[in-house]
C-alpha cells in the first residue's frame, strides 16, 4: 500500500467492522484458512464476519451461548469454531452446517478453549474457573481427562505439543501434550502481579505472559534457553514527561504472535494502545494509533496482513465505568511490512 | 542509568564512584531499556528484589497496577507474598451480570467496593511495613530456593506460596477451592491481612469442604475408597465430593467398601444425578439416585440407626457438604458455584449408609443447589431450614442423633415405601414421604424445623442457587429405584420410576427448591412452602424439582424450600413447627403416602432427633425422609 515514510493518513486508517456486537468483546480469532473472523462477547453471542483484503467486512453467521462468551478459537482447517463462556460450557460451531452444539461442561465459566491438533486426532481442551482443565473428544459428552489446577484458569494457549496455562495466584502450568495429564512444570509467573494472558510461541518452545502490571515476559521452557528469558514494561502512561518514575500502570490484555514473522508479536492494553514488538531483537516495531477505549483482544489473519483488534470496556475500572456510550467496535488494521518485520534486516521502505 | 558492564563481569575499577549502575542483584534490566532499577540498600541476601523495588511495586502510580484485586510476588518467579487476592476483571463482570439479572446490582457494587478497599488496605499496610514485607519475602524466597535446590528462579516446581499446585491430587481439583497447601511457606501477608477474605484457595484452608479438617485433599477430590464410606470418614483424602471421575464420589460410587451409601447401587450417584452436569456427586448419569435403591437398605442396618448417610451416630457432623470453603459456595456437590449440591458429600459418615447412594443425588451440582451442601453454614442443621430441603432433616447424614437412616433406610420394615430417601427423615416414623400423614408437615425435605439434619437437598447452603436444578434433579435421587422393599430407602418411596427423588420425575426443575425459575432458593428443597412435599413423591408427576419448587407442579417451590420463616437458628431444639411456614399437607404428594406407617418409629433415633430438633446440624443431616409428622 503506501510507503511508510510518506504519511498518508487516510490509506492507513484503520477500518471498523460493520455491525459489531452489542456488548463488550472478550475475544476474537481469525480463521487459519479463510478470511473469517470470529468474535465472542458479553452479549452471549459469537459473530462471524467475512473480511476482505481491502478491509471491507460483513457479518455472515452468529451463534449463541447462554452466557457471555469468554474465548473463541478456530480449528486448524477452519471448519469449526470453539468457544467457551460463562454459561459453564463450551460450544462448537460447524461452519458448513451452521449449527452449534455444546461439547464441554464445567462447574464454573470456561475462560479459554483451544483445539489440540495432535497426531492422534483432534481434541479440545478447556480451562475454567473451576480450577480444572478438561480434555474432550467430540464424540463423547464426558471429558477424556481432567487435570486439576492450583487455581482458577485465567488463560490458556496451545501450540502443539506445548500448552501453557496461566492461573490465578501467579501460577503457570506448562504441559507437554504428549503427556497431557500432568504438567511438565509448574512455575510462579515471571511477573509480579496477576496473570492476564499467556500465548505460546509458534515454535512451541516458549510462551509470552502478560499481566495487569503493564509488563510482558518472554519465557522459554527449556533450561538451555533460560538466558533468553526477559521481561519488559509496556502500556504505561508516563505522568511526568521526563521521568519514568511516575506512571499509570495498565493491564496487558492480549498478546498475539505474527503467523509469518514468528518473532513478531503484538500487545494491547487497557490504555487503548497497541504495540508491535520483535522478540529476539527486543525492539519495538510500531505503536498504532491510540484507541478511545481499552483494547481487549486482537488477532492476526492467516497471512499476517491484517490485524484485527477490539475496542471495548474490559472492566478494568469496575462497574462504575461501564457506561452506555463506551466505544465498542472492532477495527481492522492493514499491516505494513515495516511494522511487522525485524528492523535490523530490512530496509525501512516497504 | 546504564548498567556497568565491568561490574557485571566483576571488575569495575570505579567501584562505588562508577557513573554507571551496579545492579545489586546482578541481573539485567528489562530488555527494553528500562534501566532504572535501583539496587536498593545493602542486600545481604541474594534475592532478586529489594525493599525499594517492593515499595515501588506497591505504590500506586509508580509500579502498582491499576487493577487492584491481585496477588503479588516481589520478583520474577518468586513465590507469592500476598496471596489469595486474585480476582480477574472478567470474574467480576460475570458476577455483576448475574446480579444485574437478579436485580441485586447494589450488592455487587458493594462487593466490588469492599474487595477493592480490602485489597488496597493490604497493600497500604504492606507499604507501610516494607521492612517486614521484605524480610518475609526473603524468607519465602530462600525457603523456596532451598527447596528447589537452587536458584529459585525459574523451574521451580510449583513453588507458589500456596504450595505447589495440587497436582498431586488425583486430578479433579478440589472443587471448593480449598487448596491444600502443601508445605510451602505461607505468604507473608496472606493470612493476617487477607483474612482469607477472598476465599479461594487460601492455603490452609485445608479444611475440606466437608468440614473435616483432616482431609488432606480437596474436598471434592475423590475419596478414593477410604475405608469407610465416603461420608463419614473424615480422614479421607478425597474431597468431599469426590469428583465423579474418581470412583467413589461421595455419593456416587458405591464401590467403596463401605461407600457411603451403602453401595448397593453401584455407583449411582448419590443423588441420582439427574443428568445435570456432573454434579459433585458425580455421576451425571442419571443413575439411580442415591436414595433410590430400595434394595436392602443401604445402610444395611435397618433399624439401626445408621443413617443412610453414613453412620448417623457419629456425629461427625461434618455436613455432607462440608461447608464449602469459604468463598465458594462450595456446594456439596462441588459445584463451585455456589451452592453445594445436595448431597454434597459425604462428609459425615452418616450419609452413606444408605443403601442407595443417596445422598448425593442431589448431586446436581448445577448451580447451587446444594442440597446438602450447603456450604456455608456450619453444620447446624440449618440446612433444612428455610428450605433447604433435601431431605430435610436428617436427610443426610443422619445427623448425629438417631441413626438417621439416610433415606429411609433403616426403615426396616418399611415396606417399600418409597419413602426412601426421605423417609429416612421420617425419623423413625414409618412414614416415608407421604406415608403417614403426619403431622408436622413440612416437606420432607424441607423441614426446616427439624433441627439438625441438614436436609439433603438444599440445605442451607446459602446458596443461592439459582438454578437449582432440582437437587434431585433428574434421576431421582431418591426415588427411583425405590423399588419395593423398602429397605432401600429410596428417598421417595419406592418404585418410583426414576423420577427424581425429589419429585419430579424427570429432571424437572431442581429438586431442591428453587425451581429453575427461582433464583437461588438455596434449599434444595426450595422454598418449600407448599406442599412441596410432593417432592418426595417420586412420581413423575411433580415435575420440577421435588424439592423445590420446581416449576410447575403445584407444590412447586422448593420442596424443601420452605423457607419458612425460620432463619436458621443454629440451635437444636425441639422442632419449632409453629414457625415453619411450610405446612405439611397430608397427601399432598403421593410419596408421603408411601411412607410406611410406622415410619416415624422406624426411623433411626438419630435421624429422628435430627428431625425433631429445630435445625439440622451441619453434617448431621439425616438422610432419611423426614417423617410427615415432623415436617
Amino acid at each position: 500500500m503506501s510507503f511508510p515514510n510518506v504519511s498518508t493518513a487516510p490509506a492507513r486508517k484503520d477500518v471498523e467492522i460493520r455491525g459489531p456486537p452489542a456488548d463488550s468483546i472478550s475475544s476474537l480469532s481469525f480463521s487459519p484458512t479463510a478470511d473469517f473472523l470470529a468474535v465472542g462477547g458479553w452479549d452471549n453471542n459469537v459473530h462471524v464476519y467475512e473480511v476482505a483484503g481491502n478491509l471491507d467486512s460483513r457479518g455472515v453467521a452468529m451463534y449463541s451461548h447462554q452466557g457471555p462468551v469468554l474465548g473463541v478459537c478456530w480449528n486448524k482447517d477452519g471448519t469449526r469454531i470453539l468457544s467457551g463462556g460463562a454459561d459453564n460450557a463450551a460450544r462448537v460451531f460447524d461452519v458448513q452446517t451452521g449449527q452449534s452444539s455444546q461439547v464441554a461442561a464445567h462447574d464454573a465459566p470456561v475462560k479459554a478453549a483451544r483445539w489440540i491438533e495432535s497426531p492422534q486426532g483432534c481434541i479440545l481442551v478447556t480451562g475454567s474457573w473451576d480450577k480444572t482443565v478438561k480434555y474432550w473428544d467430540l464424540r463423547s459428552p464426558q471429558p477424556i481427562g481432567v487435570v486439576s489446577l492450583p487455581e482458577r484458569c485465567y488463560s490458556l494457549d496451545v501450540v502443539y505439543p506445548l500448552m501453557a496455562v496461566g492461573t490465578a495466584d501467579r501460577n503457570i502450568q506448562i504441559f507437554d501434550l504428549r503427556n497431557p495429564m500432568t504438567p511438565r512444570k509448574s512455575i510462579p509467573s515471571p511477573l509480579r502481579w496477576q496473570t492476564r494472558v499467556v500465548n505460546c510461541f509458534l515454535t512451541a518452545d516458549g510462551f509470552a505472559v502478560g499481566s495487569i502490571e503493564g509488563r510482558v515476559a518472554m519465557h522459554y521452557i527449556s533450561q538451555n534457553n533460560m538466558a533468553n528469558n526477559y521481561t519488559f514494561r509496556c502500556h504505561r502512561q508516563d505522568m511526568k514527561q521526563a521521568s519514568k518514575v511516575e506512571s499509570v500502570v495498565y493491564a496487558v490484555n492480549d498478546i498475539i504472535f505474527h503467523p509469518v514473522y514468528q518473532g513478531t508479536f503484538a500487545t494491547c492494553g487497557s490504555d487503548g494502545t497497541i504495540n508491535l514488538w520483535e522478540r529476539d531483537t527486543r525492539t519495538r516495531l510500531q505503536t498504532l494509533e491510540p484507541c478511545p477505549g481499552p483494547v481487549t483482544s486482537m488477532g492476526f489473519n492467516r497471512s499476517g496482513t491484517i490485524l484485527a483488534y477490539a475496542v471495548s470496556y474490559d472492566w478494568s475500572r469496575g462497574y462504575s465505568y461501564m457506561k452506555t456510550g463506551h466505544p465498542n467496535k472492532i477495527m481492522l488494521h492493514a499491516c505494513l511490512d515495516a511494522e511487522v518485520q525485524r528492523k535490523a534486516n530490512f530496509p525501512r521502505a516497504n | 542509568m546504564v548498567v556497568c558492564q565491568y561490574y557485571m563481569q566483576g571488575r569495575c575499577k570505579f567501584g562505588n564512584s562508577c557513573r554507571n549502575e551496579h545492579p545489586r542483584d546482578g541481573r539485567g534490566h528489562g530488555a527494553f531499556g528500562n534501566s532504572s532499577w535501583n539496587s536498593g540498600g545493602n542486600q545481604k541476601v541474594p534475592v532478586p528484589f529489594s525493599m525499594e523495588t517492593m515499595t515501588k511495586d506497591m505504590t500506586p502510580q509508580v509500579d502498582k497496577p491499576m487493577w487492584p484485586l491481585s496477588s503479588y510476588g516481589p520478583a520474577k518467579h518468586e513465590p507469592l507474598l500476598v496471596a489469595g487476592l486474585d480476582e480477574s476483571p472478567e470474574e467480576l463482570r460475570v458476577k455483576a451480570m448475574l446480579e444485574l439479572k437478579s436485580g441485586t446490582v447494589n450488592e455487587y457494587i458493594k462487593y466490588e467496593a469492599e474487595k477493592i478497599a480490602a485489597a488496597d488496605q493490604i497493600y497500604v499496610n504492606a507499604r507501610a511495613h516494607v521492612k517486614e514485607a521484605y524480610d518475609q519475602a526473603s524468607k519465602i524466597s530462600m525457603a523456596n530456593s532451598e527447596a528447589a535446590g537452587g536458584s529459585g528462579l525459574g523451574t521451580r516446581s510449583s513453588q507458589s506460596a500456596f504450595g505447589s499446585s495440587t497436582f498431586g491430587n488425583t486430578s479433579s481439583s478440589s472443587v471448593f477451592g480449598a487448596n491444600i497447601p502443601s508445605t510451602t511457606t505461607t505468604p507473608a501477608f496472606g493470612k493476617p491481612l487477607l483474612a482469607s477474605a477472598f476465599g479461594q484457595s487460601h492455603q490452609q484452608q485445608s479444611s475440606s469442604i466437608f468440614g473435616q479438617p483432616k482431609q488432606s485433599s480437596s474436598v471434592f477430590g475423590q475419596p478414593q475408597p477410604p475405608s469407610t464410606s465416603i461420608f463419614g470418614q473424615p480422614q479421607q483424602s478425597a474431597s468431599a465430593f469426590g469428583q465423579p471421575q474418581q470412583s467413589a464420589s461421595a455419593f456416587g460410587q458405591p464401590q467403596q467398601s463401605t461407600s457411603a451409601f451403602g453401595q448397593p447401587w453401584q455407583s449411582t450417584s448419590a443423588f441420582g444425578q439427574p443428568q445435570q452436569s456432573p454434579s459433585a456427586f458425580g455421576q451425571p448419569q442419571p443413575s439411580t439416585s442415591a436414595f433410590g435403591q430400595p434394595s436392602t437398605s443401604v445402610f444395611g442396618q435397618s433399624q439401626s440407626s445408621t443413617s443412610a448417610f453414613g453412620q448417623p451416630q457419629q456425629s461427625t457432623t461434618t455436613s455432607v457438604f462440608g461447608q464449602p470453603p469459604q468463598g465458594q459456595t462450595a456446594s456439596a456437590f462441588g459445584q463451585p458455584q455456589q451452592s453445594a449440591s445436595a448431597f454434597g458429600q459425604p462428609q459425615q459418615q452418616t450419609i452413606s449408609g444408605q443403601p442407595q447412594p443417596s445422598m448425593s443425588s442431589f448431586g446436581q451440582p448445577p448451580q447451587q443447589i446444594s442440597v446438602f451442601g450447603q456450604s456455608s453454614q456450619p453444620a447446624t442443621n440449618s440446612f433444612i431450614r428455610p428450605a433447604t430441603g433435601a431431605f430435610g432433616q436428617s436427610a443426610f447424614g443422619g445427623s448425629g442423633t438417631s441413626g438417621g437412616s439416610a433415606f429411609g433406610a433403616s426403615i426396616p420394615a418399611a415396606n417399600s415405601i418409597s419413602a426412601g430417601a426421605f423417609s429416612a427423615f421420617a425419623e423413625r416414623r414409618p412414614a416415608g414421604f407421604g406415608a403417614g400423614p403426619t403431622t408436622t408437615e413440612g416437606s420432607v425435605f424441607g423441614q426446616p424445623s427439624l433441627g439438625s439434619a441438614p436436609s439433603a437437598f438444599g440445605n442451607p447452603a446459602p446458596a443461592p442457587n439459582n438454578s437449582n436444578p432440582s437437587a434431585f434433579g433428574s434421576a431421582s435421587v431418591f426415588g427411583n429405584q425405590s423399588q419395593t422393599q423398602t429397605n432401600t430407602l429410596s428417598p421417595f418411596g419406592s418404585n418410583i420410576p426414576q423420577s427424581s427423588v425429589f419429585g419430579s420425575g424427570g429432571n424437572s426443575g431442581s429438586a431442591f427448591g428453587g425451581t429453575p425459575g427461582s433464583n437461588s432458593t438455596p434449599s434444595a428443597f426450595g422454598p418449600v412452602q407448599t406442599s412441596s412435599v410432593s417432592a418426595s413423591a417420586p412420581q413423575p408427576a411433580p415435575s420440577t424439582s421435588v424439592f423445590g419448587s420446581s416449576t410447575n407442579t403445584p407444590s412447586s417451590t422448593s420442596v424443601f424450600g420452605t423457607a419458612p420463616t425460620q432463619t436458621q437458628k443454629p440451635k437444636q431444639g425441639p422442632p419449632d413447627f409453629a414457625n415453619a411456614t411450610v405446612t405439611y399437607k397430608p397427601d399432598i404428594n403421593q410419596y408421603d403416602a408411601m411412607l410406611p406407617e410406622n415410619y416415624l418409629q422406624i426411623l433411626p433415633a438419630s435421624a429422628r432427633n435430627a428431625f425433631e430438633s429445630k435445625k439440622f446440624e451441619w453434617g448431621n443431616i439425616p438422610e432419611w425422609i423426614p417423617p410427615k409428622e415432623l415436617r
